[in-house]
């Protein structure tokens, strides 16, 4: 099967300066790409590559197996939509103005709006929750409101291939996860193609068929590409995003800080799954690390009579009422300890 | 329901313009009764008669060249305005209109030294082929600043700064002139409707007028231009030949305006804004033909303004800059507030 988009021998960047060589990556129909990498790794400059709006040094970039390079710009718009991080608070234009423009490459001269275009319009603001939102004015959008709108644009284009730049920026925890949700959807019940570059790595992992992870500590040209469960058994995803002071834990899918006083503290594993979680949260948050009884410094178990927390170690006992009050008699006590002992 | 307030504004705009043209006709510094006036316009007073010398050879053409001027400003700001992604863009404001009148200098000062081939249609060529070159010219410089100038604001005072050394460049380009050139080139920068006889309007006016015509079809890819140019190139626009049109068209526009009427002020900028916030739409589709209209209106108006003070005539551009200049900035403190700039 030919890949609807693929890069062949690609390399990118802007004037002379090249940020990735040798690029072969293909995106199929009804599948979800996610692109992760850490800032500057040239997310963006591949995003506009494959749209065909530059930053194409040398190689090809292929529709249906088709140069971009012979296609003509019509052609390419009607089959690429793309979201980008360019700001669209254009002074007195409306929701329903924006998102119209999606159908721009299917109208006349003219710009006359068949009814095709409109029901596609309508199916796109529903599809984002903007209904009802048409005539409201961009700049007096929140920053995610107007991201919304900006994706229902792409949405209403109705390509095959959607190339979405941080389409998550700016957006509420709950719309996040939603928009995420719904590009899947988009893949996979419309059989479009979708390139997401994203920097919500959690949400990306859950959500992408296949991940473009750009490695620029380990090879700058490089791109790695799998199923995000195999990149994180294979510590590709650890090793991009974390740093000397912050490790990617990949079975938590969260961010564990490294710095602080590292002291080793044990957490006794109660009945209940969610106490112990946030008992273990509450000392990374605070630099402790957590270790088993025999090498901890200090212990934490949930009283005898589940209402209180008892913190155990050489500074003595004390129970606590909440978690709050854990974090702060920690950081008094790791404080306490000296560096060296902390080793 | 919207597209239907939409229309009847346009049809609003267009009777409009067109009762104005008429009291344009018929309401004049010299008094000629409404029966003479219709008798002239129907043909039935001998050429010679006063009264067909006031109504066919000056008020005729003071209103076409109002109502033609009009629009052309209108357009060719709704145009720099999007082309430059900045609402407070005009050919006046980003020094368009010094560029044009830098051209009309040039071209006097040039049919001066070639005073023996004086003929009339040959000076008007030269005058809007100057006016046309001049405007071309500085809004390729601006086009070239915007690159560099990423904000607004920056842009606009470059537009600002840059028609100032353009004047300046005029004014000592006017020291080789003689005395009543200075005095009609002075004159010929308070701005008027009136300067143009029948034969100026004709030429000049059918260029107009195909300049107009030529922004209808870009009306669809200055859509997509609004949301900058990346977005409107992923949506099939060839950016690079839309922005070389837009500019022609705009400087067309700007440059045959100043030829013919002076360096007008404030209808540029000010009669797109009016139409946006009538018809509460960003849509070339809507925005450029009402802005015809209204642009036509707006002159219309003012000419009709520069008539209130009697026997004495008031400055043109005295008009505009009064009604212009507070609405321009009423816009940018309440339109600001209303996402409006």
């Amino acid at each position: 099967m030919t890949p609807v988009l693929a890069i062949r021998d690609g390399s990118i960047g802007y004037g002379s300066v090249s940020l990735v060589r040798d690029l072969n990556l293909a995106v199929e129909a009804g599948e979800f790409i996610c692109l992760l990498g850490p800032n500057g790794a040239g997310k963006t400059t591949l995003l506009r590559a494959l749209a065909g709006l530059g930053a194409l040094l040398s190689g090809d970039v292929l529709l249906d197996g088709r140069s971009l390079r012979r296609c003509s710009r019509a052609t390419v718009s009607t089959r690429i939509a793309v979201v980008l991080t360019e700001s669209l608070a254009i002074p007195g234009m409306t929701v329903g103005e924006l998102v119209r423009l999606g159908r721009h490459p299917f109208t006349d001269w003219k710009g006359s709006l068949s009814d095709a275009d409109l029901s596609a319009v309508r199916k796109a603001l529903a599809v984002m929750d903007l209904s009802g939102w048409e005539d409201r004015v961009l700049p007096e959008l929140s920053d995610g409101e107007r991201q919304r709108a900006a994706i229902a644009r792409a949405l209403a284009q109705e390509s095959d291939v959607l190339l979405l730049d941080e389409p998550t920026t700016y957006l509420d925890l709950t719309h996040r996860a939603e928009v995420l949700r719904i590009l899947r959807d988009v893949a996979w019940t419309e059989g479009r193609a979708v390139v997401a570059a994203l920097h919500d790595l959690d949400l990306a992992l859950r959500y992408a068929d296949r991940v473009w992870l750009f490695d620029p500590k380990a090879d700058p040209s490089r791109v790695i590409v799998g199923g995000p469960e195999d990149l994180l058994l294979s510590g590709a995803v650890e090793r991009v995003f974390s740093s000397r002071s912050v490790r990617y834990d990949p079975l938590d899918g969260t961010f564990e800080l490294r710095n602080g006083a590292r002291i080793p503290v044990h957490i006794a594993k109660g009945t209940d799954e969610r106490l112990f979680r946030m008992a273990l949260r509450t000392v990374s948050r605070v630099g402790g690390v957590p270790a088993d009884r025999r090498e901890a410094r200090m212990s934490l178990a949930r009283s005898v009579s589940g209402e209180a927390w008892i913190l155990e170690g050489p500074d003595g006992t004390e129970s606590l009422g909440s978690l709050e009050e854990v974090a702060a008699s920690l950081r008094k006590r790791f404080a306490a300890a000296t560096p060296d002992e902390s080793r | 329901m919207k597209d239907r307030i939409r229309r009847h504004l346009l049809s609003l705009f267009v009777v409009l313009a067109a009762g104005l043209f008429v009291a344009e006709l018929f309401w004049g510094t010299s008094f000629v009764s409404a029966g003479n006036v219709v008798a002239a316009l129907s043909g039935r007073l001998p050429p010679d008669a006063g009264a067909t010398r006031i109504v066919i050879d000056v008020r005729l053409p003071r209103a076409v060249s109002a109502l033609l001027c009009g629009a052309a400003l209108s357009v060719s700001g709704i145009l720099m305005q999007t082309l430059f992604r900045n609402p407070l863009a005009g050919p006046d404001v980003l020094g368009v209109t010094s560029g044009a009148s830098l051209g009309v200098a040039l071209s006097i000062l040039g049919a001066k030294a070639f005073a023996g081939f004086g003929a009339s249609p040959l000076l008007d060529l030269g005058l809007g082929g100057g006016a046309i070159l001049g405007a071309l010219l500085s809004m390729s410089v601006v086009l070239a600043a915007a690159r560099h100038v990423r904000d607004g604001a920056g842009l606009l005072v470059f537009g600002v700064m840059f028609g100032f050394a353009v004047s300046a460049l005029v004014s000592v380009l006017l020291s080789w002139a003689l005395p009543d050139q200075v005095q009609r080139y002075v004159a010929w920068g308070f701005g008027s409707f009136a300067s143009s006889g029948w034969d100026r309007v004709r030429g000049l006016g059918v260029v107009m007028i195909v300049a107009l015509a030529a922004s209808i079809p870009l009306m669809k890819p200055c859509n997509a231009l609004l949301l900058g140019e990346t977005y409107a190139a992923s949506l099939g626009v060839d950016v690079r030949f839309i922005r070389f049109a837009v500019i022609c068209v705009a400087s067309v526009l700007a440059g045959l305006t100043t030829a013919l009427s002076g360096p007008v002020a404030f209808i540029g900028i000010a009669a797109p804004h009016m139409c946006r916030m009538m018809a509460s739409s960003t849509d070339h589709r809507i925005v450029l033909p009402l802005g015809i209209a209204a642009g036509g209106v707006v002159a219309l108006l003012a000419d009709l303004g520069t008539r209130l003070g009697g026997s004495t005539v008031i400055p043109l551009n005295v008009v505009t800059s009064l009604l212009g200049a507070p609405f321009i900035i009423w816009l940018i403190l309440a339109g600001g507030r209303r996402s409006r700039i």
